[in-house]
């Protein structure tokens, strides 16, 4: 019993347990490394499969349709017949093509992607790396991916793909600044940027004492996924398919598949930094094994809620959504930054500080709102004025 | 109030989504319940499910059984070959007179009709109807039935046959 308790970490400690029998110190390091990374690996390949089948039926659903449902249970085989059918593809380099920069795009594009697992933990004791800058790591890497996109973009010879690009450049130096405001607002809670450390320190999960920051985080980060309200690059009323419209085949499949793993990378970012993490009402004192499960469950409803706004918003067009980066979205994470500071300052007491952060955030939005409606009253009746002039 | 917009469009998504599960609209006994305020999904899975074609849908032509002798109907009398504005029907009658005059060959070349039932309407015996058919395609380039095949066509579809339709 003992043992399945906490399974997981057992397994791991089993294996390097019985490795150090007949290896050195150096190799058993060598071999579990290795083994941890290709597990890592294998769960962002394996989220591709599950996200795209969840998306199209999550979204044909909420259309009123069926989504996929020929192949396998429930239409589950649908990922592996897609992937097949585009592995039978042509590979094609455009003529003009700088054709060693089109080449490695595909497959820089997914390291960064792959990457941000390294520090994600799943569990108690299940992770990567603790790094002590966790955050800062998954910071940096996510510019990372777009460069290879604006490689992509550049090297493939056509207008619409670097279109996209220089949007996608665009978008994310925009939407970076008020993610990383309130990635900093977390960790001026916390005291640490260590993700291990950002989910212990979580009793009560700052989605619930900081909504406001958490909805900027939301915004900014479905901007920095380029998912739809925010798929400027590669908005296919506009773009075509933004910068990999010259890609095919599996080169394709390359940009697609980091799209989703980068989809669950952000999910799990925001899972740790404001939900609690693997942590769930004390379960994870109980049953440690159950930990991962927590976790992605928690991942699934964040993706869930990425997946919804899918459905119901229509593309914003690009100088409203840079127009709302930095009017609206800076400030408020800036103010944000600000309240919590003091509060965390003036207040002692975990609970307590919670309830003040709630009720702080909560004046903070009313105060919003009503900035909102008499500035947006203000641009409306002058657009309607101007309107009424033009027509008279 | 802003947002308010937002709220609504994420509740309408929310509510066809849990709808899809709980909702009354798809197939039940047999038949295809489409109300829209019933909710649910709507789609129709072809090849596994089939929406019932109305009476006055114009498939394939199809000839008719007397359903006393069991013979067909048709008296090659070439009315419906001169109605036929793409000449597509072709008729051969055996050597009785009038009403004994009997078909003894009948082809209706499938790819050049235009479905508009003019041969039908001329048709002074009953003999031809339009079935409901309308999966018609084929691997060959030209398709022509000859009588024993519009008269399969008339024993599979033929509503009278079958009860279906007590008012015709």
């Amino acid at each position: 019993m003992e043992f399945l308790k906490d399974l997981f970490v057992n397994i791991g400690l089993w294996f390097s347990g019985w490795l150090t029998g007949f290896m050195p110190a150096w190799g058993v390091e060598v071999v579990t490394g290795f083994l941890g990374a290709i597990i890592l690996v294998f769960i962002g390949l394996f989220a591709v499969l599950i996200l795209t089948w969840g998306e199209r039926k999550v979204i044909g659903r909420m259309q009123d349709r069926i989504g996929p449902n020929r192949w396998g249970p429930y239409g589950l085989f649908q990922p592996i017949a897609d992937g097949i059918k585009m592995l039978t593809k042509e590979d094609i380099i455009p003529t003009g093509a700088d054709r060693w920069v089109h080449l490695v795009a595909p497959i820089l594009v997914i390291i960064p992607a792959v990457l941000i697992y390294a520090v994600i933990p799943f569990g108690d004791g299940l992770r990567g790396a603790d790094l002590n800058i966790g955050i800062l790591y998954i910071v940096a890497l996510s510019t990372i991916g777009t460069i290879s996109i604006l490689m992509a973009g550049w090297s493939s010879n056509n207008k619409y793909s670097l279109l996209g690009a220089f949007r996608a450049v665009a978008q994310l130096i925009t939407y970076e600044i008020p993610l990383v405001l309130s990635i900093i607002t977390v960790v001026l809670l916390t005291g640490s940027m260590s993700m291990v450390e950002i989910v212990e320190n979580q009793t009560v999960p700052y989605m619930v004492s900081m909504p406001l920051v958490f909805l900027v985080f939301m915004v900014a980060a479905s901007a920095e996924l380029y998912r739809a309200p925010f798929d400027m690059i590669e908005a296919d009323s506009e773009l075509i398919a933004g910068y990999f419209t010259e890609y095919s085949g599996m080169k394709f499949v390359m940009f697609f598949m980091a799209e989703y793993i980068n989809l669950l990378a952000m999910s799990g970012v925001i899972v740790t930094l404001f939900m609690g993490g693997w942590r769930f009402f004390g379960l994870e004192e109980i049953l440690p094994f159950l930990n991962p499960f927590i976790f992605f469950a928690k991942c699934a409803f964040v993706i869930f809620l990425f997946w919804w706004t899918r459905a119901t918003f229509p593309r914003i067009r690009i100088d409203h959504m840079l127009g709302m980066a930095w009017k609206a979205l800076v400030p408020i994470a800036l103010v944000n930054l600000l309240l919590v500071g003091l509060v965390d300052k003036l207040v002692e007491g975990t609970l307590l500080t919670s309830g003040v952060l709630l009720i702080v955030n909560i004046i903070e939005m009313v105060i919003l709102l009503a900035i909102l409606d008499k500035v947006g009253g203000k641009t409306r009746a002058k657009t309607m004025e101007r309107v009424a002039a033009q027509q008279g | 109030m802003y947002f308010q917009g937002l709220a609504k469009g994420l509740s309408v998504t929310l509510k066809h989504f849990i709808q899809s599960y709980t909702g009354k609209t798809g197939i039940e006994d047999g038949e295809r319940i489409t109300e829209p305020s019933l909710g649910g999904m709507f789609t129709v899975e072809y090849p596994d499910e089939k929406l019932p074609m109305y009476p006055r849908f114009r498939g394939a032509l199809m000839h008719l059984r007397d359903p006393e002798t069991g013979e067909a109907n048709c008296t090659a009398c070439g009315l419906c070959i001169t109605a036929c504005p793409q000449d597509c029907l072709t008729v051969e009658g055996d050597d009785g007179k009038g009403k004994d005059r009997r078909a003894e060959a009948f082809t209706y070349g499938l790819s050049e009709c235009i479905f508009c039932g003019l041969c039908v309407e001329a048709c002074n015996f009953e003999a031809i109807e339009m079935s409901s058919d309308y999966e018609l395609s084929s691997s060959e380039r030209e398709i022509v039935w000859d009588l024993e095949r519009l008269l399969a066509q008339g024993d599979k579809y033929d509503r009278r046959q079958s009860g279906e339709d007590e008012e015709k």
